[in-house]
């Protein structure tokens, strides 16, 4: 970096210097998950006949390589911004040469874009070795992890939306923080859902007459089949888009705010 | 230089500083000293950008360190007492964080680390407090800042280190950077540091060129102080061990600093020149 990028107030090379940092040091944590489910596996092979992992679930038939890249992310993101809220170290935080944009936008990129295309390619990669270890051991065959088989707009929008809710969830708590944050969107969610039944509910003159008396048994449109519904579709579409923006900017603020007023140590 | 223009600062309801005026020039090593609890780590920290005054300005090359901006953080530098110790190596660290300082020295980084006997493999957070301290010293005196702010950076080093820092510090003040250090050591350093800040009950008590030292003031071991320009003496079983409004043998730091605190009246009017008027041995505790 030099003088003339120092003194601009967004400069890409400071993104890309925090994201390789961050990348760099969740490269210990990450190698010992790898090493973990390789010899996992490996045992699963030895003792099982078949690699657990390239087995895809009999229920959803699909293997749990996707479920654990994701896990990786939400995880890796939920602890992103614990440094910022670590007295002495927070101060470190606060006064490194860069903007709070820049420090958020390379926690964005770094569990958004670098870390699932990294993870996918080592997942494949250990996938394939082990199913090549499995043949050589005459064990169960299974299925080579493929990233892209599968892969649609829910299931790439829901590793966004539950990065970016991490990430505001590390912003906003500095210990414990998907506890926490899962905790307050549990509670959010039962009170959403109470609105909707109880909006269901009122609705209908059945549905009214139900309110007020406790043994009355009611179906309420037993039709009913949401998928069916576009204007629904629609409507939950919307929401869900709009709550990984709220979750985004509510991210980047609390990071903005934490080094606007926060006082170092 | 960095300014301090009417500064008012307070923690809660408790005023610690209230139009607070300092100025300090580029190639100086200034000196703060003060008694504890006086302001001297907030001072610093304001000049960091570190704490944000209620009011006033504080400026470091013209702008605005509680602005937080990526430059002004690159320019100004700040060592705490107690520095925080990321877990990597100084090499590491180097390697992934001295890039976002344009002016980073990193051969220079290399040398104070090799002077100050800092293995550079070895995780930060893994050092002792006096390692970690070298550590931070060294990556401040190497980041290329121009206002460089080190609280009690000798506190916690061995005797060797100290020397070592001294010649450090020597080498790294170049006529277009400041660094203030805070200290209660100010014989460890007193050949270093000029000017002198005497930060005393939130206000500057006073500040002197390291050469008002000898220039103005003198020390002398005398049986009586009748009739002597007495500043302030402290009685041993010999005598008076007492400083002189007067030139002569280079005064010590620490017994001016003892000396400005005690009778700051006297020991203004000594540095200008004037008769520090009749002294009271009974009456020469601290204000």
């Amino acid at each position: 970096m030099n003088d003339t990028t120092v003194r601009t107030p967004f400069s890409p090379e400071r993104v890309a210097l925090l994201a390789r940092n961050r990348l760099l040091e969740d490269l210990s944590p990450f190698l010992i998950a790898l090493g973990a489910l390789a010899g996992l596996n490996v045992l699963s092979i030895l003792l099982g006949g078949a690699a657990f992992l390239n087995h895809p679930s009999r229920h959803s038939g699909e293997s749990g390589w996707a479920f654990l890249i994701w896990l990786g992310g939400v995880l890796l993101a939920g602890r992103a911004f614990s440094q910022m809220h670590n007295g002495r170290g927070g101060s470190d935080w606060i006064l490194l040469p860069a903007t709070s944009f820049e420090k958020y936008a390379a926690a964005f990129v770094s569990y958004v874009v670098v870390y699932p295309l990294a993870a996918a390619l080592a997942a494949s990669g250990l996938s394939a070795i082990l199913e090549g270890l499995a043949a050589l051991l005459k064990a169960s065959p299974g299925v080579v992890f493929n990233p892209l088989a599968g892969l649609d707009e829910g299931s790439v929008f829901g590793y966004l939306f539950f990065v970016t809710a991490s990430l505001a969830a590390s912003a906003r708590f500095g210990k414990l923080s998907l506890v926490k944050a899962g905790a307050l969107f549990s509670a959010w969610a039962a009170f959403l859902g109470f609105l909707f039944v109880l909006g269901m509910l009122l609705s209908t003159p059945e549905g009214r007459e139900a309110l007020g008396n406790r043994h009355f048994s009611y179906r309420f449109r037993p039709d009913f089949d949401p998928a069916s519904e576009p204007v629904l579709i629609w409507v939950f579409r919307a929401w869900g888009w709009f709550s990984w923006a709220a979750a985004a900017v509510y991210g980047y603020f609390r990071v903005a705010e934490k080094e606007a007023v926060d006082e170092v140590q | 230089m960095v300014r301090f223009d009417a500064v008012t600062f307070a923690y809660g309801k408790r005023p610690l500083f209230e139009g607070l005026e300092l100025a300090m020039e580029a190639g100086s090593t200034v000196g703060l000293l003060g008694l504890n609890g006086a302001g001297k780590t907030s001072l610093l920290k304001l000049g960091a950008g570190a704490l944000f005054p209620a009011s006033g300005l504080v400026e470091v090359f013209g702008k605005r360190p509680g602005s937080r901006s990526a430059a002004v953080l690159a320019d100004v530098c700040f060592v705490p007492e107690d520095p925080w110790g990321p877990a990597l190596s100084p090499e590491t660290w180097l390697e992934r964080y001295g890039a976002f300082r344009p002016a980073m020295d990193a051969g220079l980084f290399r040398s104070l680390l090799e002077e100050f006997a800092v293995d550079p493999g070895k995780s930060v957070a893994k050092m002792s407090y006096g390692q970690r301290k070298k550590f931070a010293v060294a990556a401040a005196l190497a980041g290329g800042s121009r206002a460089v702010f080190l609280d009690e950076p000798t506190n916690g080093l061995d005797i060797p280190s100290k020397a070592q820092f001294r010649r450090a510090l020597a080498a790294a003040s170049t006529p277009d950077r400041v660094i203030v250090v805070s200290t209660h050591q100010a014989r460890d350093l007193e050949n270093l540091l000029d000017p002198v800040v005497i930060l005393h009950g939130g206000k500057i008590l006073c500040s002197f060129p390291a050469s008002a030292l000898s220039d103005r003031l003198s020390v002398e071991r005398l049986p009586g102080l009748e009739g002597r320009p007495v500043i302030y003496a402290e009685r041993d079983a010999l005598g008076w061990t007492a400083l002189l409004a007067k030139p002569g043998s280079c005064a010590d730091l620490e017994l001016a600093f003892t000396a400005a605190v005690s009778r700051p009246e006297a020991f203004r009017a000594a540095l200008e020149g004037r008769n520090p008027g009749p002294y009271n041995p009974d009456a020469g505790d601290l204000k």
